[in-house]
């Protein structure tokens, strides 16, 4: 435990060097948060029905937090992974004393916190002084904590999910059309640029039962009946974090044993 | 310069034939980069669904756009992919045999470097604005006036691929800035047109010039309009004109060797 986080520590306090780095990344969400802000604004007041599917703060807020923990870089894990395979520096870090996948994912965390802790701070900051706080059925006290749950365990998920698409490199000469598909399944039903509760109605409850809405839980969370779903998406998330978890724990063994060192 | 463009050409040629060589890693690229297409076009697809049409453009329209985004980011990528590689070329150091070669500048970079995903897009592109061109029955007329505001479109994004490349040659370490600034860019390309208002469609279409790489070739064969084709062409010419100032200005500023910093 100790290890990780020290690791992390380091790795986070090598990307603060990173300063313009991080500058721009934060202009691009800022720029990009607001652009989607006028869009939307222009086409709830097109067409004012959309307010029934998913009210104009809800929707805002959805898209925001979105953005946000796609800062802290999870599904970057894929990268790491391919390019340790190709490169044939896999064998390097396998001599460490810490597993293979968690060096990479507390590097991954240490490269991403910084930007992740500037995105949340733009993230709520102007939602919340262009829309106010979304609609949600429940009270801030028992809402924040909720969020702050679903977030973590998504975020464990959207790692499992990349780590197992980072895994099929050992058989693949390159993992990155897995890449694209989980990532792009997680664009679509995460409600990255169209949030789901547009879609029809099977395909709302596909996002949400699947493991690519629950690794986006957290936009599903800014969503007006949070309290009647958040039994189930905990439930959702927590039940794709046991499959994924033994899927990787399955397939990283068979990975490692397929391993040939070069010497 | 007869020579610069057969040069030109013949680097693309060996670019093609060298990714060729591993026939199924290009073919994996390609299919790859369609999959990754196609969630867009299921995105706004839905998102159409839900909202019926919007200002006069319908499911269609968005794909059809969608389709031009993609070919313009294609033909960038897959011809001119050596300009997207400028801010490594320099941290590198390597910028040297551009400059050196006794050929034009630019074109030594473009084909300098190559990605084969980039075909995927450019063949998507292609089938998806045939696909538009037959379903919305594009007379003649329609067909000139949309290849023409196609070109121009292609012609913006590896202008503005090349400012944001330029950046390097002001910003030390430039390279992860480079790409920032170019999402900047890229982003408000993939949101239908439909939904963009007054004001800030005209900003995307001239200050960032987003929306000639997507949207505007799709309005121009709707307005069917002579002047606004001829407005585009105007300020595909700025950009031309700021993109060629600019590259004069930024190469006299590169250090050989400057990777030793």
């Amino acid at each position: 435990m100790y290890t990780g986080i020290y690791y992390i520590y380091i790795v986070a306090k090598n990307a603060t060097e990173q300063k313009k780095k991080v500058v721009f990344q934060m202009m691009n969400h800022a720029i990009f948060l607001l652009f989607s802000l006028y869009l939307y604004k222009y086409v709830y007041g097109l067409l004012p029905n959309l307010q029934f599917k998913l009210p104009f703060p809800n929707a805002i807020w959805s898209m925001a937090v979105y953005f946000m923990v796609f800062w802290l870089g999870v599904r970057n894990i894929e990268r790491y992974f391919r390019r340790d395979i190709q490169s044939g520096n896999i064998e390097m870090y396998m001599l460490r004393p810490v597993g293979y996948i968690w060096q990479k994912i507390f590097v991954l965390l240490g490269n991403g916190l910084i930007p992740f802790i500037s995105a949340s701070f733009l993230s709520i900051v102007i939602s919340y002084l262009v829309v106010g706080l979304p609609v949600v059925d429940t009270s801030l006290l028992f809402w924040l904590p909720g969020v702050f749950l679903i977030l973590i365990l998504s975020q464990i998920l959207t790692c499992l999910l990349f780590v197992l698409a980072g895994l099929t490199g050992f058989w693949l000469d390159n993992s990155e059309p897995v890449h694209f598909l989980i990532s792009k399944l997680i664009m679509i039903f995460g409600g990255a640029w169209v949030p789901v509760a547009f879609f029809p109605k099977t395909l709302q409850t596909f996002a949400e039962l699947s493991p690519f809405g629950g690794s986006m839980a957290i936009s599903f969370a800014m969503y007006p009946n949070f309290s009647e779903h958040f039994p189930l998406l905990i439930l959702n998330v927590i039940f794709w974090i046991i499959v994924c978890f033994i899927l990787v724990w399955i397939v990283s063994h068979k990975a490692f044993e397929k391993l040939a060192i070069n010497g | 310069m007869k020579n610069d463009i057969l040069y030109f050409f013949t680097q693309i040629k060996f670019n093609l034939k060298n990714a060729y060589a591993l026939q199924k890693s290009f073919w994996v690229g390609v299919v790859s980069m369609v999959l990754n297409n196609t969630s867009f076009f299921i995105m706004w697809l839905l998102f159409m669904h839900a909202t019926g049409p919007i200002n006069g453009w319908t499911s269609i329209d968005v794909f059809g756009m969608l389709g031009v985004a993609m070919f313009c980011f294609g033909v960038c990528h897959a011809f001119f992919y050596g300009v997207r590689d400028l801010p490594e070329f320099v941290l590198r150091g390597s910028f040297d045999s551009v400059l050196l070669a006794p050929v034009n500048s630019f074109l030594k970079l473009s084909g300098s470097s190559f990605s084969v995903t980039a075909y995927g897009d450019l063949l998507m592109g292609l089938g998806v604005m045939i696909f538009y061109g037959v379903y919305a029955h594009f007379s003649l007329y329609s067909i000139i006036l949309f290849i023409i505001s196609v070109i121009l479109g292609c012609i913006v994004f590896v202008c503005i691929r090349l400012l944001c490349s330029l950046v390097v040659f002001f910003i030390h370490d430039g390279e992860v800035i480079s790409t920032q600034i170019f999402e900047i860019f890229l982003r408000p390309g993939l949101y239908p047109g439909a939904i963009f208002p007054g004001k800030l469609k005209i900003f995307c279409m001239t200050i960032v010039p987003t929306l000639i790489t997507s949207a505007v070739p799709i309005d121009v064969v709707k307005i069917k309009s002579i002047s606004f084709l001829i407005f585009i062409f105007m300020i595909t010419l700025v950009w031309i004109f700021f993109t060629y100032f600019m590259f004069k200005i930024s190469v006299r500023r590169y250090e050989s060797g400057n990777f030793l910093r």
